[in-house]
């Protein structure tokens, strides 16, 4: 009973306090309004906005600041011009021979470049260009089943021609048949053999992934693969007898 | 009563004005003292540079006075770039290279290029006009390897799909085109040694991401000074290069390098 009192007590009081002080803030707040401080509201947001330009203005003189001291004068004597010279002429022979090992990295024999995020290829032999045009790359479409998930993505890196076929016939893997909302038949069936789908020819690149050609032409210069290369028929043809097993396919 | 609440109220205003005028006469105080430290961060930053980066026994010929020759120093930069490079040619992963004279940016692996564009803007911090050539030779003669890099694209696009559970659900399923190459892209890759890159494509369009990405990285600048201040200690100033080009390039550069990229860089 003592308890229930002692609540009750506490909290009129509480109310009354609470009553008190929001009379109180409205009355303040209507004189506020009244005077000139209310007036200043763009003052007000002025005041706000300046720490951020201050912030920003300093950061841009920051970077700059360091014009008003002189450049470093560059003196040296004139007895050092002859060792200058030679130093000059030591430095573009040592230029050229740098040079020269780092040309020498670049495989003597074709090689191809492909750029994943363009969706572009070059076919080189050494140095010099010899086809450039467009195919298609991983989609990076992560597709996820009960308990499993690929990441159709097309592996970067510097990679080799393991395998060189013609008429590559596709034997499907279980997510195409996932992929497309079929029941997934078992290993050796017909239905996972496809003839024609991959076009002419196919260089293996391991871990089963192909450069390929494709029926779908329109798709070329976009990502859209589950990891593959596709290649138009004609570029195909190209880089098919131009690369041989073991050379370079760089993919970035 | 009504009159003692007033005067109550007029005495609460005035008590407030005088408060506000202590604050602000403080943050002033304050924002002048964190500016003046920052302004001379730069200063003390160059001083150390020049300090650390001074050890002529780095060089390989024998008067570091020589450097002081424009043509020879170009030289000497230019075999210290081919020599970086050759350098991290041994190692595996893809690595990015800056040439700033040349104005091109490229990424190559085991000394093969792969990819090459043009600079369309280079805009250095005035740091590397005031730093002397010995420091800045032998601060620039070997491989950057990137601490961290931040941009407003994806590193992979991944698009997550649910298998469908019949052919119905899956043909209506859509190809969904990588919308990232609409926006303006930013890219910021923290180097060791204390330097920045940021590169940024030549696209006048601006994004929210952009902005977001270009004002967060100002206030991260601004946050780490003021660390450091409160600390006693005077700021922190890292160079930075600020790079534009092609945008299909930046996004195919960023998207190759891996996190923890070498890089090396033709000053």
């Amino acid at each position: 009973m003592d308890i229930v009192f002692k609540i009750n007590k506490y909290s009129s009081l509480f109310k009354s306090i609470l009553f008190v002080s929001v009379k109180n803030i409205k009355n303040f707040i209507l004189k506020l309004a009244q005077t000139s401080a209310f007036k200043k509201l763009p003052l007000l947001v002025f005041v706000l906005i300046t720490p951020f330009l201050f912030i920003f203005l300093l950061l841009l003189i920051q970077d700059k600041i360091l014009y008003i001291i002189p450049p470093v004068k560059l003196n040296y004597q004139a007895e050092m011009e002859t060792l200058l010279e030679k130093q000059k002429q030591k430095a573009v022979s040592q230029i050229i021979y740098l040079q020269q090992r780092l040309n020498a990295k670049t495989p003597g024999s074709s090689y191809l470049i492909i750029n994943s995020s363009t969706n572009e290829f070059k076919l080189f032999s050494g140095l010099k260009e010899i086809r450039r045009g467009i195919c298609s790359t991983g989609s990076y479409v992560q597709l996820e089943s009960d308990n499993q998930k690929w990441l159709f993505k097309t592996p970067k890196g510097v990679l080799r021609v393991q395998g060189k076929t013609e008429n590559p016939v596709w034997i499907k893997p279980d997510w195409a048949f996932i992929e497309e909302g079929l029941p997934v038949p078992p290993k050796g069936h017909y239905s996972r053999y496809e003839y024609g789908t991959l076009g002419d020819y196919a260089l293996s690149l391991g871990n089963g992934y192909l450069i390929h050609g494709t029926l779908y032409k329109r798709f070329l210069g976009m990502p859209v693969t589950h990891g593959c290369v596709r290649m138009n028929d004609e570029d195909l043809e190209k880089v098919y007898k131009s690369l041989t097993i073991g050379s370079k396919v760089y993919i970035y | 009563m009504v009159s003692k609440f007033e005067n109550t109220i007029q005495s609460n205003i005035v008590k407030y004005r005088n408060a506000i005028k202590y604050v602000t006469t403080a943050v002033i105080v304050i924002l002048l003292m964190i500016a003046v430290l920052m302004l001379y961060a730069p200063f003390s930053n160059l001083q150390k540079f020049n300090k650390v980066y001074s050890d002529s026994t780095l060089i390989s010929f024998d008067k570091e006075e020589l450097l002081n020759d424009e043509k020879f120093f170009e030289l000497k930069k230019h075999e210290a770039y081919l020599k970086s490079k050759l350098l991290v040619a041994k190692n595996d992963s893809i690595s990015l290279s800056i040439n700033l004279p040349d104005s091109t940016i490229s990424i190559e692996v085991q000394g093969v290029l792969l990819h090459q564009s043009k600079l369309t803007s280079i805009s250095n911090s005035m740091f590397f006009e005031r730093a002397s050539h010995l420091a800045l030779f032998n601060y620039f003669q070997s491989p950057f390897k990137t601490n961290k890099s931040i941009s407003n694209i994806e590193k992979e696009p991944v698009i997550y799909m649910k298998a469908p559970k019949d052919t119905v659900e899956a043909a209506k399923n859509q190809l969904i085109a990588d919308t990232s190459l609409a926006k303006r892209v930013y890219v910021r890759i923290e180097l060791e040694r204390g330097l920045t890159i940021i590169l940024t494509d030549n696209q006048s369009k601006w994004s929210r991401s952009y902005i977001y990405n270009t004002f967060s990285s100002g206030l991260l600048r601004f946050g780490l000074s003021l660390r450091d201040i409160f600390h006693f200690k005077v700021p922190s100033y890292n160079p930075v290069i600020r790079i534009k080009l092609d945008r299909n390039s930046l996004i195919s550069i960023y998207r190759a390098i891996p996190d923890k990229a070498y890089v090396t860089i033709h000053m």
